[in-house]
């Protein structure tokens, strides 16, 4: 993923300011410039790389049409409003596409010095993460990885702050059964 | 506290929540640091991932949806406009009638002459702005041209309107709309932007 700091490197104010009166060769650059960021959060929302690539296209077809009413000042801002787009568009989706699936798993007991039968699964962390229902691994991304807050989240997937804060406990819980991080009683 | 720290209780202290006997619990029992420790290493490994990429180049069909947009607003507000101008056509020969029917009129009164005053002020301004010769982008030279055009048509009016001795009302109206124009036409030159948004 491209670091914030290369973005504000390739696209200042200026490069912002062509893009909001709709020329489409700086909306070009703006697309450049972010669409490493936006696919990478999207990818690891959505399901697929198909729909990932859906929700980059949604991304910055919302951009285009609403660059011209984007009021923030400076290049931070700037990200942090398409990393919001792509956020809420990548949400979306999985709403759309009814992909969420029903969260069966209780976790709330104990976690240290407890063992479970599937301990000795220990895949690796990307096949952990993509096993997550995608609600669970949109909370667990943006959170712990997108520095969203869980009032963020709510907000962006329409639930409670309760939700979002159970859906991370219930990643972390299972991401630590999948990698085998369970410590012995 | 006689248990270890649920999932939910080490993700609170993470975030610097979590209760006094949670907290306690935690700085005697080396198995929940641990457990702890571990959320940090799985959060900065997530952190470090690779990240993915797209396989396909999106930006033309974006291009292209966007261009199309676009071009459908254009059609509109060229309807718009002809919409304008047989109004304005509608607006002329409604005031040549009511002349010609010998109604009172007069083209003088307070209204105007501050809607005149306001008129010539912006003429003023626009001459510094637009006299520069400076190069404007083909979007803001068609909403210039689209203003200017607009501009003339009231112009034609208010010609008219003098020429048929319409109401001072009907003639009030008119200078207010050519104010309204070239409140905008300033702005199209001063910002270039502000007048079709996007």
């Amino acid at each position: 993923m491209p670091s914030a700091a290369t973005v504000i490197d390739a696209l200042d104010d200026l490069a912002i300011q062509r893009a909001r009166t709709g020329d489409l060769d700086a909306l070009e650059r703006v697309y450049r410039s972010y669409e490493g960021l936006v696919y990478a959060t999207a990818r690891r929302i959505c399901r697929t790389p198909e729909d990932a690539e859906d929700v980059l296209q949604e991304t910055f077809l919302e951009v285009c049409r609403s660059i011209g009413r984007f009021r923030g000042e400076g290049p931070g801002r700037f990200t942090a409003w398409i990393k919001r787009v792509a956020a809420s568009k990548a949400l979306m989706r999985i709403r759309r596409e009814k992909y969420r699936e029903a969260d069966e798993l209780t976790e709330d007991g104990p976690v240290a010095g407890s063992m479970d039968s599937d301990v000795m699964l220990s895949m690796d962390l990307e096949a952990a993460l993509a096993r997550l229902p995608e609600v669970s691994r949109a909370v667990v991304w943006l959170h712990d990885v997108e520095g969203y807050t869980h009032e963020d989240i709510a907000e962006m997937m329409e639930r409670t702050v309760s939700f979002s804060k159970s859906q991370l406990a219930r990643a972390h819980a299972r991401l630590r059964r999948w990698l085998g991080q369970e410590r012995d009683a | 506290m006689t248990r270890h720290l649920t999932m939910d209780e080490l993700l609170a202290l993470r975030a610097g929540e979590g209760g006094s006997a949670v907290r306690a619990h935690l700085a005697s029992c080396a198995d929940c640091a641990a457990e702890l420790e571990r959320v940090a290493q799985r959060v900065a490994a997530l952190k470090a991932l690779r990240p993915a990429r797209a396989s396909r180049d999106r930006w033309p069909v974006v291009r292209s949806r966007i261009a199309a947009e676009r071009r459908k607003r254009w059609v509109r507000r060229g309807t718009l406009m002809v919409t304008a101008v047989a109004a304005s056509l509608a607006l002329t020969l409604g005031l040549m009638s009511r002349g010609e029917r010998g109604l009172p009129a007069a083209v003088e009164g307070p209204a105007i002459e501050a809607w005149q005053a306001q008129s010539q002020e912006l003429e003023g301004l626009l001459a510094a702005y637009a006299g520069g010769g400076r190069v404007v982008d083909g979007r803001t030279a068609a909403v210039i041209a689209d203003l200017e055009d607009r501009i003339a048509l009231v112009d034609a009016g208010l010609m008219q309107a003098r020429r048929v001795n319409a109401p001072v009302t009907d003639v009030a109206e008119l200078w207010r709309g050519r104010v309204e124009l070239m409140n905008a036409l300033v702005s199209a030159h001063t910002t270039r932007t502000s007048y079709v948004g996007f």
